[in-house]
């Protein structure tokens, strides 16, 4: 069975996983999702009468009964369109369907910069900004927590080595977004090292190059947060990892057979234990997603999160309900790719053994 | 191995024998005391937590008063001053009662916030305050019906009108503490500045009654800028109060969420990885499925949906991180399995559902107690993170909700630091113990160093 | 003729919480050329540890603590480690291990790990068509080269194994329970492999094992190991025929008899090696314990021929 065979297998597997995910979120949402999409379909039918209405009056005819009539025709076409007519499994599979498709319906209050209230574009428009701030925090923190945390188990008893351990318990114990906080208070607002947030400078600047310098100076502080919290954890699980490994057979042997110590780390114990990094990073990742959203939100960074904050705010919750559906995709996707490395780094999970 | 070396025991003697193990034990139990005695302690307060009203006489946004050591010119505490009230007039229609203070200030800033009040034995019809720098400048505040106690932003009409008649405009988003500037400050443009005149001030209140009325006490209130040991936040309430009332809700949360969520994930994990096989992979697939849940989002949604209360709250998180524990058990067990299938082999013949239970759990149990210690702070902080967000369980005091109204009111930008500072701290210091103990557990199962 | 490894005197100690374990305790050996030199004793005695401390692989809490190890006369334990590294260890003595089985990583390809110490060592000539070679010397097809560890039999990786201890044509090979793990008939199998390869190779062999009855199918002389030290020593058939040390005769009677359908343990327990019984090291668990036995250790001391016997008996 070659990496094709595996990948084939993972993407069937992933894709019950994501209608599986789905239909937990669906089934404990239900009664929110029927009330939300009957908002929106009157919503659209108020739309459409309006526009109707603007249409008519341009012609000076303005039969009421017959426009009432319209709308009506145009509601129950909705109605059916969303399924909220039928009957309950005919539901789940329409609905279902529009979900894994991105169609949530439209937002009570908020708009997309565009102008648009369907709830897929607003969450279209932060997207990106969750994507880059989350991705980039987390290939830091998976770089500089492996690098940290094969030193600390390569060099025992030094510096290193007791680091670990004391940055390991800052994760567990610290939210990343009240360090956040913290930092905006002292390094932002105290000694104005920072900007207090936002992705960019006010006005953006013109010039991509200083677009994205701009972005970046902004990006530090979120990161700088990010990483503290979760490099240690990571780190440690690298270390503990490392270290369970150097106790297997195969490096005594690797040792008597000559080769040097940093060989024997960074290629055979490194890559032996990477099928079991990679499972942690996955934890990592999921389990992270948490704190890197509420930080958004202390830094008025307009992502994913600091718009489940302003929804919440605003009681809207047909956004709220569309976010959680889009991160459980984001999340299934991490997942997946995290899989994907897992499956070309170890020889054995291609065997299927 | 033999069974008594892999018992539970073992591993709290590896806990107590550890330094850090002791005085992780040690915290957990001062935190449990310290529960009890602020259930029973602030009882009353708590249910007067976010009634404004409750905290009327509290200095707003006050420092911890431990700051006062550090700069006792500018930092001060709360002065209260009595005086005897006079009746001026009496008729058969109405009573003019006259409250008069005299006090001295030489700090170098001006008070928080004043607040004067009268405790009357009928409702006063309109109170008017004449207030005299020691330089002579004279402001007068005034009101009708007025509650027992008035701050300065309930005179702020007739604050404002004296501030634009001073310095030409009335600044944007004036606070109490901007008032007391104007009624500490020289006249002029520079009334704002933060210059305090220093000397004696008076205060002639002058309030009319219904006849007959009692005056039955009055103070006046300089309010500090420091209060309590933690501050107060801009309701006046004391972060010290807030904190300790905010601990019992942490630890049963905390106690709640570990104690489900592991029990479930090292039972499931462990049979799934005992077993292998078609129930491994199915149970994998179902684990997976929970792992590609956000938990936030959901959690928001849900808090949405339902209002849930504490217990509901601890469901619905453990709900969605068994499945963490679920896989670090698996692969515990998958390890445990290969050593329980050679002894078993030896000692029973073929493994069986006997097994499982003599040799197989006894070994994933000091696993589940390390990740119910870890589980703790874990629960703590999704759920002070939601109540950052402001979606705590109605009714409940928490750090996160406390952070909330420091993010809400700009604390950062205010400088209001001992707002952000104690709460996170405390979320800081309340997990601390729990990992420390999970982790020399943990240390003591894989070996590690 | 002077042997081509001559151990003397080696001890080797782990400082554990429990005490200093001293597993190998003042051993001495001799390995002279093509010669099979067989290390018996039950588990635990000291036997893998004495073949690591000849690699030089005794990693903290242990360590090397007195003795020495002569290769064509020099000290190998005073050479630096790189030194050792590069002109001693896998090119001139190579080990095939107890836990070979897993002796290979696992996710490299056989041919990726044995090119990888032909590199290492910076072997001239064609990397894969060594490989080829080798893997043909043990019998194997060429195709393992691109198999993984895992993709193989027990006694494939055992022979890929062994094709990698060849890899630099070690004289000596160290070989330490080379087939524990495998069924009889792959056991033979390996054994007789082995004996084609002394043959061919002209190698030099210390077979360590705790099965005595394979021993007897390859050794052309013994050493009994206890407790961390040598009981016996001499050539093999004399030791078979005529076991002089109680442990010895308790070892053989240990055998699986082919007319008997069973194994007769010692009895008794090894003794914890950081607390050894005073006297001799065997004397708690000995029929013929003496006072004298409780009280003096007894040395190594030649009785006859090449005959060596560390007991009061004698
Ligand atoms: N890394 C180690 N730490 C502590 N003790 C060890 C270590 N390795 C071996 N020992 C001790 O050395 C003794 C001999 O072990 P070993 O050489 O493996 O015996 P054998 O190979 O004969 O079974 C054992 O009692 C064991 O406890
Ligand atoms: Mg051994």
């Amino acid at each position: 069975m070659g990496y094709r065979t595996y990948l084939a297998k993972q993407v069937i597997v992933y894709i019950t996983v994501l209608i599986a995910a789905m239909s937990i979120l669906y089934v404990f949402t239900y009664p929110v999702i029927q009330t939300v999409l009957r908002k929106t379909i009157q919503d659209e039918a108020l739309h459409f009468k309006q526009a109707i209405l603007k249409h008519a009056s341009g012609h000076g005819t303005l039969n009421m009964t017959k426009i009432n009539l319209e709308v009506h025709r145009y509601e129950a076409q909705l109605i059916s369109s969303y399924g909220l007519n039928r009957p309950v499994y005919a539901k789940y599979f329409i609905q279902m369907y529009n979900l894994i498709t991105f169609h949530f319906g439209n937002a009570y209050y908020l708009t997309a910069p565009s102008g648009s209230r369907k709830v897929s574009a607003i969450i279209a428009a932060y997207l990106p900004y969750t994507i880059i701030l989350f991705t980039t925090g987390t290939l830091i923190v998976i770089f500089a927590g492996t690098i940290i945390g094969l030193l600390s188990a390569r060099y025992a008893g030094t510096f290193w080595d007791k680091l670990v351990p004391t940055i390991a318990v800052i994760h567990s114990s610290l939210p990343t977004w009240w360090l956040g906080f913290l930092f905006i208070a002292a390094l932002a607002y105290g000694i104005h090292a920072f900007p207090p947030g936002g992705i960019t400078s006010v006005p953006p600047p013109k010039n991509p190059l200083m677009y994205s310098a701009s972005m970046l100076y902004h990006m530090a502080l979120p990161l700088l947060a990010f990483t503290i919290v979760n490099v240690g954890g990571f780190a440690y699980i690298i270390r503990s990892l490392v270290i369970s490994t150097t106790k297997e057979d195969f490096v005594v042997t690797a040792k008597a057979r000559g080769l040097s110590d940093s060989r024997i780390l960074y290629r055979h114990i490194l890559k032996t234990a990477s099928p079991a990094i990679s499972t942690q990073v996955a934890l990592a990742i999921a389990g992270s997603f948490a704190g890197g959203l509420t930080t958004e939100i202390v830094f008025n960074w307009h992502g994913l999160g600091w718009l489940t904050y302003v929804a919440i705010l605003s009681n809207d919750l047909p956004v709220i309900l569309g976010i959680t559906f889009v991160l459980t995709v984001i999340l299934l996707l991490a997942l997946f790719i995290d899989e994907l490395v897992k499956g070309y780094l170890d020889p054995r999970l291609k065997v299927g053994e | 191995m033999s069974s008594a070396e892999t018992g539970i025991k073992l591993y709290l003697n590896t806990v107590l024998k550890n330094k850090s193990g002791i005085i992780g034990v040690a915290m957990i139990i001062l935190f449990i005391v310290l529960s009890i005695y602020g259930m029973a302690a602030y009882k009353n307060v708590a249910s007067e937590w976010n009634n404004a009203n409750y905290w009327r006489a509290y200095p707003k946004v006050a420092m911890p008063a431990w700051m006062v050591y550090f700069n006792p010119n500018k930092i001060f505490l709360t002065k209260a001053f009595v005086s005897k009230p006079k009746t001026l007039y009496s008729s058969s229609s109405y009573e003019v009662v006259q409250v008069d203070y005299k006090f001295r200030w030489n700090k170098g800033s001006a008070p928080s916030d004043v607040v004067f009040y009268v405790g009357t034995s009928s409702p006063i019809e309109t109170i008017n305050i004449v207030w005299k720098k020691p330089d002579g400048a004279q402001v007068t505040l005034s009101q009708s019906s007025p509650s027992e106690a008035t701050d300065l932003l309930s005179y702020i009409s007739s604050l404002d009108s004296y501030i634009s008649s001073q310095i030409g405009y009335v600044p944007p988003r004036v606070v109490a503490s901007t008032l007391s500037k104007a009624l500490f400050g020289y006249e002029g443009k520079g009334l704002l500045n933060g210059t305090v005149e220093k000397g004696t001030y008076e205060a002639k209140i002058t309030l009319v009654v219904p006849p007959h009325t009692k005056v039955v006490a009055n103070k006046l209130y300089l309010e500090g800028n420091a209060y309590g040991i933690f501050g107060t936040d801009i309701y006046g309430r004391p972060l010290g109060i807030g904190i300790l009332l905010g601990l019992p809700n942490a630890l049963e949360i905390g106690f709640l969420t570990s104690i489900i969520s592991v029990i479930g994930g090292v039972i499931i994990g462990g049979i799934s990885g005992y077993l292998g096989g078609k129930t491994d992979s199915a149970i994998n697939w179902v684990t997976l499925v929970m792992l590609s849940l956000p938990i936030l989002p959901f959690l928001v949604v849900m808090s949405y949906v339902m209002r849930p209360t504490l217990l509901m709250e601890a469901l619905f998180i453990s709900f969605l991180v068994w499945s963490f524990y679920a896989i670090i058990a698996r692969s515990s067990a998958q390890s445990i399995r290969k050593e329980v299938y050679v002894e078993a082999d030896k000692v029973l013949g073929i493994p069986s559902y006997r097994t499982f239970f003599t040799h197989f759990m006894p070994r994933l149990t000091p696993f589940a107690i390390a990740y119910t210690a870890l589980g703790v702070p874990a629960g703590i902080i999704l759920v002070e993170t939601l109540a950052f967000l402001g979606l705590a369980p109605p009714g409940l005091i928490t750090w996160g909700a406390i952070l909330n109204g420091a993010e809400q009111n700009f604390a950062a930008v205010n400088g209001w630091w001992w707002w952000i500072l104690f709460p996170g701290l405390m979320i800081i210091l309340v997990s601390i113990p729990f990992v420390i103990i999970g982790f020399s557990i943990e240390r003591g199962i894989f070996g590690g160093r | 003729m002077s042997p081509i490894l001559s151990i003397e005197n080696l001890s080797i100690h782990f400082y554990t919480p429990k005490g200093v374990r001293k597993a190998v305790d003042r051993v001495s050996l001799e390995l002279n050329k093509k010669e099979v030199v067989g290390v018996a004793g039950e588990s635990g005695s000291g036997k893998s540890t004495l073949a690591l401390g000849i690699m030089r692989l005794i990693a903290p809490p242990g360590e090397i603590v007195d003795g020495k190890i002569f290769y064509h006369g020099d000290d190998i334990l005073r050479y630096s480690e790189s030194e050792f590294n590069s002109k001693i260890r896998w090119k001139k003595i190579a080990m095939i291990f107890q836990g070979s089985l897993n002796g290979f990583t696992p996710v490299f390809k056989i041919g990726e790990q044995i090119e990888e110490v032909l590199e290492v060592h910076e072997y001239k000539g064609d990397f894969k068509e060594r490989v080829k070679e080798l893997l043909k010397m043990v019998e194997l097809d060429p195709s393992v080269a691109d198999r993984y560890p895992h993709e193989l039999s027990g006694g494939m990786k055992q022979r890929a194994f062994i094709a990698m201890a060849l890899a630099l044509n070690p004289e000596i090979l160290i070989c330490d329970e080379p087939t524990t793990a495998l069924d009889v008939i792959t056991q033979a199998k390996i054994i007789n492999l082995l004996k084609t390869l002394k043959k061919d190779l002209g190698l030099s062999i210390i077979f360590i094992t705790h099965d005595m009855a394979l021993l007897s199918e390859i050794s052309d002389k013994l050493y009994i190991m206890y407790a961390g030290g040598i009981m016996e020593s001499g050539n093999s058939l004399d030791i078979y025929k005529n076991p002089k040390h109680p442990y010895t005769q308790l070892l053989m009677e240990a055998i699986a008899d082919i007319n008997k359908d069973y194994i007769k343990g010692i009895p008794g327990f090894m003794p914890d090696l950081a607390n050894l019984p005073s006297g001799c090291r065997f004397s708690d668990r000995c029929p013929y314990a003496m006072d004298i036995c409780r009280r003096k250790e007894p040395e190594l001391k030649k009785i006859e021929g090449d005959r060596n016997v560390a007991c009061w008996l004698y």
